[in-house]
């Protein structure tokens, strides 16, 4: 914004930002979703979140597993919200946001995190880079790899995140 | 303790022993008492404390040896006998004057003598020893050598000789020496000098002499130039054989028979060489156009040589008549044999006159063959020319035909000349070489003479070396006469100097204040002291009586003067009582004065102290009430800021209640920022522009949140400090309240001290005046005893210097006592 001297500059840029966009609509634009969780960077699937929301309230759950904080009311269904900070073996996620992902990928689990880092195309952000063995020894297996944008992105892969955690089975009898 | 051992301040080590007669004899052991140095076997001791007033001389030999009293015994006594001009004298004229005592020598014969240890030496000399003179100068006069040295030695031969005449040899030598060593130094450079001069000029000779033949040379060429240097050569020659023959100013004649070189260059130059250089000379102004003509000749033959050429070519062109031809070519072959005669005759060097009536010839019969080519010849058959352009070649021969003309007659009047000239020049190149080594030989001969007269000069260095050794003869004459003349001096002054200090010996009982003595003139020495005796025996015998008179007047006021002194001793001890009394009650009473004005002063700086306590209580009581005031005025000041900050606090939390408002917002557009660009990406073509729209919206959100983090951070701190601001403010409140209070009770308390300060300044004052009063009182005590203590003084020093004058006096009297005492007089004897 500090970039345009004045609103019609800006309406300008806009404007062929959104031309382009249409010019190359052709193209598919893949979208990664950025946020943060327990003081890291994280990156999923723009086409794996169907929403992001805020924390109203959360309904504890009771004999939960642990990162089962609770469950919440989105849009009228109720869903399970799954700490992605205690996933990762941290503290409490005590202020957030949480995002939704699609049904298909976790049967409509909710993750709450920290805050929203922004959005991201793919074809900025560079190549994937594989995990450090001594940096990254902690790191669950659904961590895929990292990018660098201005810091390290570590990016999730939903589907094996959603089959290592199995969100549908929250009681703690079911232990993954 | 004898007087002499007072005077002297020295004690001889023999032994006193007093004898028979009374009198006290002092045997010496050989020490000199007085000038020692020159008595160095006996020695002269007195005694004035002697009953007998005599003057005791010891002889140096022991009693023993009294047999060899000889010679080499001679002492004191030998120094006052007579010399050789007081032989004539006796004693006895002595013996009128005075008569008071007796003069004994010991005799020459030890047997008489014998007892005699100790020679007293008499008032009155009875008769004078006779002296062996001539025995008593040799002895001194080895002793002044023992001293000074031997006389120096003379020098061998000459030193025998008197010091002028010696001076006179040395510097006739020396004379002789220079005159030889100057006159062969002179002989031989001027005889060198003339040699080389002749070598140089024999030289100079040779170099005209090849001057003068290549000048011929040019000469004979036709050049002016060098005919002049020609004549100036050979004048010149002419002036340098005249030099060498007859001499000039720096040259001497010289027979030229006698040197052969030089005779046989003159003969040639005479015979041969100057002869053929005057014809030359001659003839150069008939040569002088020579040059000039041989250019002529050869421009106007080759002008006709062309221009018959061209004759030729023409009229065989126009098919002229064959004897016209005939004549062209004649004139072309005759113009080219002219040339090269004529070339032959002017510039050769060969001798080719012969040639010259053939180049006439030749020059004859061309200007006839032009004549009939012009004219025509009858005799010949042959017309003249008529062409036009023919004629005008043969008309443009005249002009060559006179300059040929003119070179022709100047070869026909001067061929024979010509001819002398290069005959003349081959002459002279060969008798030139005989000149020139015979003048060669003549120039090394002049060298090798002036090298033979340079060995002269040589030979001259011995003469040097005999003059130098003549100066060192003089200078060792000179030194020898010095030395001698110095050790005459030193001998004679040696021998004053005894005399005198003999005659001082002499004195001694003088000095000691024996005025009994006499001296004998007959004892006079060699013309230093003999006057001075008379002289003195006149002074001794006015003394005494002076003496005497002045011993009993002395006796007289010395016992006047010893009461007084008592007496005046008296009163001085008295006054120095009394001085001291008063001296101590003036120094009490000094203590007492200081003690009051120590208290007097100690009161003013109480007082001074007193009042500056009262006005910097009161002036400390005024600054605590306006301290008060503007602490009242703090107080007040501060209520308000911390009324203001505090409003600034809860302010400051609006603002963050309104920053966390914003915060909601910014997060709610940002999750819908999001979520709308999610939807947008699954939308694919159709909402890529919406994305756009959405990311954007998410990008000023998340420059909201930066902007309200900055913000929050800001009032953060703004309420940090808004709290931190409050509680400094209030507790400088309280601090300015607690000083209020404090000043209050300081005020309090500064208004009792000036009160006590006021009345203490009161007592103050008036122990001051009570202080002061007695200080006066003190010091008009103190002033009048200063008063008295100075009179007392004064009174004191006139007392002392009354007992000091009279102390003086009977010092003076008791050494004009001593003074007297110490003279001996006749008086004193008689009694």
């Amino acid at each position: 914004m500090d970039d345009f001297l004045t609103l019609r500059a800006y309406q300008e840029y806009l404007r062929d930002r959104m031309e382009a966009a249409r010019a190359n609509s052709g193209v598919e634009q893949i979208v990664l979703f950025g946020f943060t969780s327990a003081g890291r960077h994280f990156l999923v699937d723009g086409r794996d979140v169907v929403d992001v929301h805020q924390i109203s309230q959360l309904q504890p759950i009771p004999m939960a597993k642990p990162w089962a904080v609770g469950a919440a009311n989105i849009k009228g269904s109720v869903l399970a919200v799954t700490d992605f900070s205690i996933l990762l073996g941290g503290e409490r996620t005590k202020k957030g946001k949480f995002m939704v992902l699609v049904p298909e990928v976790t049967e409509g689990a909710a993750i709450l995190i920290e805050s929203i880092a922004g959005l991201y195309e793919l074809k900025d952000v560079g190549e994937l880079s594989p995990l450090s063995l001594t940096e990254d020894s902690g790191m669950p297996s659904w961590i895929s790899g990292s990018y660098h944008i201005g810091q390290r992105h570590y990016m999730v892969d939903t589907m094996k995140m959603a089959q290592d955690v199995r969100f549908s089975k929250l009681q703690s009898g079911d232990s993954q | 303790m004898s007087f002499l051992d007072k005077i002297a301040g020295k004690k001889t080590n023999g032994s006193d022993s007093r004898g028979e007669d009374g009198i006290e004899h002092v045997e010496a052991a050989g020490d000199s008492v007085v000038s020692g140095a020159n008595l160095p076997t006996e020695s002269i001791v007195t005694s004035a404390d002697l009953s007998v007033e005599s003057i005791v001389i010891s002889q140096a030999y022991d009693s023993a040896t009294y047999g060899s009293f000889e010679e080499p015994k001679k002492g004191f006594f030998d120094r006052f006998k007579g010399n050789k001009s007081n032989k004539g004298s006796d004693f006895s004229d002595l013996a009128e004057v005075g008569d008071v005592t007796e003069l004994q020598t010991p005799s020459a014969d030890p047997v008489n003598d014998a007892g005699f240890e100790d020679i007293i030496l008499p008032r009155h000399a009875a008769e004078s020893q006779s002296v062996d003179a001539h025995s008593l100068s040799s002895t001194r006069e080895e002793e002044i050598i023992r001293e000074i040295g031997e006389r120096p030695i003379a020098l061998p031969i000459i030193g025998k000789m008197p010091a002028k005449t010696q001076y006179a040899v040395s510097f006739g030598l020396l004379l002789a020496s220079i005159a030889i060593a100057g006159g062969m130094a002179a002989t031989g450079f001027l005889k060198s000098a003339e040699y080389q001069g002749r070598a140089e000029v024999g030289t100079r000779v040779q170099m005209l002499t090849q001057r003068m033949l290549a000048t011929t040379q040019y000469a004979i060429a036709g050049s002016k130039e060098s005919g002049d240097r020609l004549k100036e050569s050979r004048a010149d020659l002419d002036t340098q054989m005249a030099a060498l023959i007859q001499g000039n100013g720096s040259l001497n004649a010289i027979n030229v028979s006698s040197n052969e070189a030089l005779n046989s260059t003159n003969d040639v130059l005479k015979k041969e060489i100057l002869p053929r250089i005057d014809q030359v000379i001659e003839l150069s102004p008939s040569l002088e156009s020579l040059s000039t003509n041989s250019l002529l000749l050869n421009k106007a033959i080759y002008s006709i040589y062309v221009s018959a050429d061209q004759l030729l070519s023409l009229l065989q062109f126009n098919g002229s008549p064959q004897i016209q031809v005939t004549a062209s070519n004649h004139i072309r072959l005759l113009s080219e044999r002219m040339r090269r005669n004529g070339a032959n005759l002017l510039t050769s060097n060969e001798v080719t006159i012969e040639a010259l009536p053939e180049y006439t010839t030749d020059f004859r019969l061309l200007r006839s063959s032009i004549q009939a080519l012009i004219k025509g010849d009858e005799v010949l058959g042959m017309p003249p020319v008529a062409d036009a352009q023919a004629l005008a070649i043969l008309n443009d021969f005249k002009k060559p035909i006179g300059d040929v003309t003119k070179v022709t007659d100047y070869l026909e009047k001067n061929g024979s000349a010509l001819v002398t000239a290069r005959r003349n020049l081959q002459a002279l190149t060969v008798k030139s070489e005989a000149a020139l080594k015979s003048s060669s030989a003549f120039s090394q001969e002049m060298r090798e003479s002036s090298q033979s007269a340079l060995g002269t000069v040589y030979l001259s260095a011995i003469f040097v070396i005999a003059a130098l050794a003549s100066l060192a003869l003089i200078g060792l004459v000179n030194n020898r006469s010095t030395r001698l003349e110095a050790w005459e001096s030193a001998f004679k002054n040696m021998r004053n100097e005894k005399d005198i200090i003999e005659f001082m010996e002499a004195c001694l009982p003088l000095e000691m204040g024996d005025l009994t003595v006499r001296f004998n003139q007959m004892e006079a020495m060699d013309g230093i002291t003999g006057g001075i005796r008379n002289s003195v025996n006149e002074a001794v015998i006015s003394l005494n009586e002076a003496v005497d008179t002045v011993k009993q007047t002395a006796e007289d006021v010395s016992g006047v003067v010893s009461d007084s002194v008592r007496n005046t001793s008296e009163m001085k001890l008295s006054n120095e009582r009394q001085a001291q009394e008063i001296t101590d009650v003036e120094t009490r009473v000094a203590e007492l004065t200081r003690a009051i004005g120590e208290v007097t002063e100690r009161t003013l700086e109480a007082a001074r102290a007193t009042d500056s306590a009262r006005s910097a209580s009161a002036e400390g009581a005024r600054v605590v009430s306006q301290t008060n005031e503007k602490m009242g005025m703090i107080r007040a000041n501060m209520q308000d800021v911390l009324k203001s900050v505090k409003n600034l606090g809860e302010t400051s939390h609006e603002i963050g209640d309104i920053v966390g408002t914003i915060e909601q917002i910014t997060d709610r557009t940002q999750v819908l920022a999001v979520n709308a660009s999610l939807e947008a990406a699954k939308a694919g073509a159709a909402g890529a522009g919406f994305q756009i729209i959405a990311g954007e919206v998410n990008r000023l959100a998340e420059q909201s949140a930066d902007a309200l983090r900055t913000i929050t951070a800001l009032v953060q701190r703004v309420q940090g400090e808004t709290a931190v601001t409050i509680r400094v403010v209030e507790e400088s409140t309280n601090n300015v309240v607690d000083g209020a209070r404090l000043s209050e009770v300081a005020n309090t308390q500064l208004e009792q001290i000036s009160t006590l300060a006021t009345g203490l300044s009161s007592i103050m004052t008036e122990i001051r005046s009570q202080a002061a009063n007695q200080t006066t009182n003190a010091d008009e005590v103190r002033i009048s005893i200063e008063r008295l203590a100075v009179l007392s003084r004064e009174f004191q020093s006139q007392v002392a210097q009354v007992v000091s004058g009279v102390q003086q006096i009977d010092a003076s009297m008791g050494s004009l006592k001593n003074t007297v005492a110490i003279f001996t007089t006749e008086g004193q004897v008689a009694a």
